[in-house]
């Protein structure tokens, strides 16, 4: 009797989460033709109401077209770079980034990534994280299950080096599992979203530094009290309202 | 070792040399005017990076400028490290004026210098010490920075900006440079343009801001001002007639003594003067020339090639114009040869008092046939306006030895770049359509992942603990080791199907319980053992008659029925787990 309820629950879990993927895919479909129809502010909507259930590279590259299509280039840019957040390097990402960019007041030369940097990016787009997981995963087991040989006996070469390998592949994927959790939890990408002023310090008090313009793609480096310590540049820091900002 | 010896007595007695801390200071006058500056010096001696005397004490005076410098001396093999704070004082009135001791800690200890009286009388005393005479540099470290310290004189600002252009009455398309000079008697910390910086009826090319600028000393009007070149211009008109470079506004950020770390800094807004350039037009013969002076260089093709190689030609044109716009000479298709378009790179070179700079063309060639192929001679033409006359330059003619056989299925044209393609417009990527799922539900951060991750850990530890621990438990204790052979026992008669496994199974039970070997067991010993343990007739009565039907069911033809091996099956059991603690 558990084992058949047990068995309903989890057909029940599936059916649910089948219906629910499907009924996303119908709504991205509709969005995506009310977008091609020129109906943006229809498809807004729905885009919109689907970033509320899921989160995905493509919906928001299209939540930043049709924003883009309505000439709100600051929107546009926000959900362009949560788009290159989830996959980095997409060249269309990076085309309609650069674009938004010259429709921008604030205007800095673009972040070039180096050859190091890119290669991490590109690890990141070959390995995403929940593929990593799986891989530490089998690896973890794979050491286990050498050490299991070895412990009942089964002390042949073959298994030693087994292990050391499987070792090895676990401690590597595990360490680049932790710098990409912590990669993913550090969320320090804002983009400015009212014409605001930069001050010397959290509080309307302090010396106005720079002033800057909506659309202004800046990296936090503090909070502190509803207030943000920011970073534009190397010259271009401040603080400001933690308000007028959207983190990405 | 006698020498090594010297060589290490000698290092010690140098260590014991090394010269103590000193903290003093001095003057360059004793009398000075009100118009004059005092140089006054703090000098640390044997102190590493010592940090800027206090000199707030100094009340009659207003400091000017500061600097720091630093020397190394070496005497009869002592060495020395100096540091000099030199401060360059105002007076504030005439009198005899004061300078109080200087004060500063060095490791945990108040120091001071000796104090000072200084007259000062009006005007100037003419010239003072040597040191007297250098004036502070714009670019001079301010160390004397103290923001709670008010100075009330205020300074006169004398601070302008001027233009020059190199010629006033210039050719269309010849270059003129154009120079924004800042002419001041105060200290400027910043310069940034306000207006912006297009010149109009002009090619124009701006020269990179320098990182640091240096200034030169002038007289102008009998004063000495400091004259810095801070934006510079190479300009190439484009039409003729009377052009205007309009006058661009800067912002200065005045340093000032008398401000305090509270006020905001002061800045003033500057332009220089418009200046008009009188530009002729060009002589007819000139007309769609560049205008400037070049020099025309082909690099020469050298070996033997395949004749199916592309060859790239470089091409480069060296010399003082207008290199944004100066046109590359091509090379004509020849039925011998197919010339494709050259890629062109433009090169800038700033270190000239005129704008100079190259233009190198790439120029790939594919050829048709083998043997000698002859590229002819690139001719340019420009317009030299200090000798008023066209040049035309000329390459020496190119010679190329090919060798093999043509390919005839090869296009090279296809690997070459079309300039054909023009540019209408642009817009966003289009939107993107396919399969979407939340990226943001991540596996690690489930329960399953942490349950998976850790079960093989438990797997595993509870493996060694058994092998480690728990298996050499169970050899050491007899109890649970007898406990252990009754349970094998008893799970292996419940899997019995034969009534003759039986016998077996008693056998190997009492061999284990009692170490008895299988020849000393009969029905004899059985009853003579369980009953020294105090085992009840009855259960020894069962337990040798099942095993004696064991026995002989494997010799009788009658086979018992499932019922009856298992009723004997239970009631041994019963047997057995009655007997077994009496035997243990």
């Amino acid at each position: 009797m558990k084992r058949i309820t047990l068995a309903l629950l989890l057909i029940g879990l599936f059916i649910c989460g089948t219906v629910s993927a499907a009924e996303s895919a119908r709504l991205f479909d509709e969005a995506n033709r009310l977008y091609e129809a020129g109906r943006y502010d229809r498809a807004l909507e729905l885009y919109t109401r689907l970033q509320k259930q899921l989160q995905h590279w493509r919906l928001f590259y299209n939540t930043g077209n049709a924003w883009y299509k309505k000439d709100d280039p600051v929107r546009a840019k926000i959900n362009y770079l949560r788009a290159a957040r989830l996959r980095p390097l997409q060249p269309s990402i990076e085309k309609n980034i650069r674009l938004v960019n010259a429709r921008l007041k604030d205007r800095l030369p673009p972040h070039r990534p180096d050859f190091l940097e890119r290669l991490a990016l590109r690890l990141e787009t070959l390995f995403p994280i929940n593929l990593l997981s799986v891989l530490f995963l089998l690896f973890v087991g794979s050491c286990h299950a050498t050490v299991f040989a070895l412990v009942r006996g089964r002390r042949h070469r073959l298994v030693w080096y087994l292990f050391i390998a499987f070792l090895c592949l676990s401690l590597l994927t595990g360490a680049y599992h932790l710098y990409r959790t912590d990669k993913i939890s550090t969320r320090d990408l804002a983009v400015v979203v009212a014409e605001i002023d930069l001050r010397s310090g959290p509080g309307e008090g302090n010396t106005v530094l720079f002033k800057v313009h909506p659309g202004l793609e800046v990296r936090i480096v503090e909070r502190s009290q509803g207030w943000a310590q920011v970073m534009a540049s190397s010259q271009i820091a401040g603080w400001m309202r933690l308000d007028d900002l959207e983190v990405i | 070792m006698r020498r090594r010896t010297i060589l290490w007595l000698s290092l010690l007695s140098l260590l014991a040399a090394a010269p103590e801390f000193e903290f003093r200071a001095s003057i360059n006058a004793d009398k000075i005017g009100l118009d004059d500056l005092l140089v006054y010096t703090v000098t640390f001696r044997g102190a590493e990076k010592p940090q800027p005397p206090d000199v707030s004490a100094i009340q009659d005076f207003r400091i000017v400028q500061s600097s720091r410098s630093s020397e190394f001396r070496f005497v009869n093999g002592i060495s020395s490290h100096y540091t000099h704070f030199e401060y360059f004082l105002r007076p504030l009135k005439t009198g005899t004026l004061s300078i109080p001791p200087a004060t500063c800690i060095y490791e945990k200890q108040t120091h001071q210098s000796e104090a000072f009286q200084i007259e000062v009388v009006e005007g100037s005393v003419g010239p003072l010490d040597r040191r007297s005479q250098r004036r502070p540099s714009v670019f001079d470290d301010d160390l004397t920075f103290q923001p709670f310290t008010r100075r009330n004189q205020a300074q006169e600002i004398d601070v302008k900006l001027q233009a020059e252009v190199s010629k006033e009455n210039v050719v269309v398309g010849e270059q003129i440079v154009y120079n924004i000079l800042l002419v001041t008697r105060n200290r400027i910390e910043s310069v940034n343009p306000v207006s912006g910086q297009t010149f109009p009826g002009f090619w124009s090319e701006w020269y990179p801001v320098p990182r640091s600028i240096d200034g030169e000393v002038r007289q102008i009007d009998g004063k000495q001002y400091h004259v810095y070149e801070i934006r510079k211009a190479a300009l190439y008109p484009r039409r003729a007639g009377k052009l205007t470079i309009p006058a661009f506004q800067f912002e200065l950020g005045l340093v000032d003594d008398t401000l305090s770390f509270f006020s905001t800094p002061r800045s003033l807004r500057r332009e220089p003067p418009e200046i008009h350039v009188t530009v002729d037009p060009l002589p007819a013969a000139a007309e769609g020339l560049p205008v400037g002076e070049f020099r025309l260089d082909m690099e020469p093709v050298r070996g033997n090639h395949d004749v199916n190689d592309i060859l790239t030609l470089v091409l480069r044109i060296r010399g003082r114009g207008n290199i944004k716009t100066l046109p590359v000479p091509e090379i004509e298709s020849h039925e011998a040869y197919e010339v494709f378009p050259a890629k062109i790179t433009r090169e800038y070179d700033f270190s000239a008092p005129l704008l100079s700079g190259t233009v190198m063309a790439e120029i790939p060639v594919s050829f048709k046939t083998a043997g000698t192929v002859e590229l002819p001679p690139v001719s340019f033409s420009y317009f030299n306006p200090d000798s008023r006359r066209v040049v035309t330059l000329s390459s020496d003619p190119v010679a190329i030895d090919l060798t093999g056989t043509k390919k005839e299925s090869q296009q090279p044209a296809l690997s070459v770049p079309k300039t054909e393609i023009i540019q209408t417009g642009d817009d966003i990527d289009f939107i993107k359509k396919g399969e979407i799922y939340d990226q943001n539900r991540f596996f690690h951060r489930s329960t399953f992942f942490g349950l998976l991750f850790l079960a093989p850990f438990l797997f595993n530890v509870l493996l060694l603990l058994k092998i480690r621990v728990w298996n050499p438990l169970m050899k050491q204790n007899r109890f649970l080791n007898h406990k252990k052979v009754l349970n094998q026992t008893v799970k292996r008669l419940r899997q019995v199907r034969d009534y003759g496994e039986i016998q077996r199974l008693l056998e190997e039970y009492l061999q284990k319980k009692t170490g008895l070997g299988l020849s000393e067991i009969s029905h004899r010993s059985i009853e003579e053992l369980l009953r020294k343990s105090a085992v009840s007739d009855y259960d020894i009565d069962a337990f040798i008659r099942i095993k004696s039907q064991s026995e002989s069911s494997r010799f009788s033809p009658h086979r018992p029925t499932r019922e009856a091996l298992n009723h004997d099956v239970n009631t041994l059991t019963a047997i057995l787990r009655r007997i077994d603690s009496r035997l243990s």
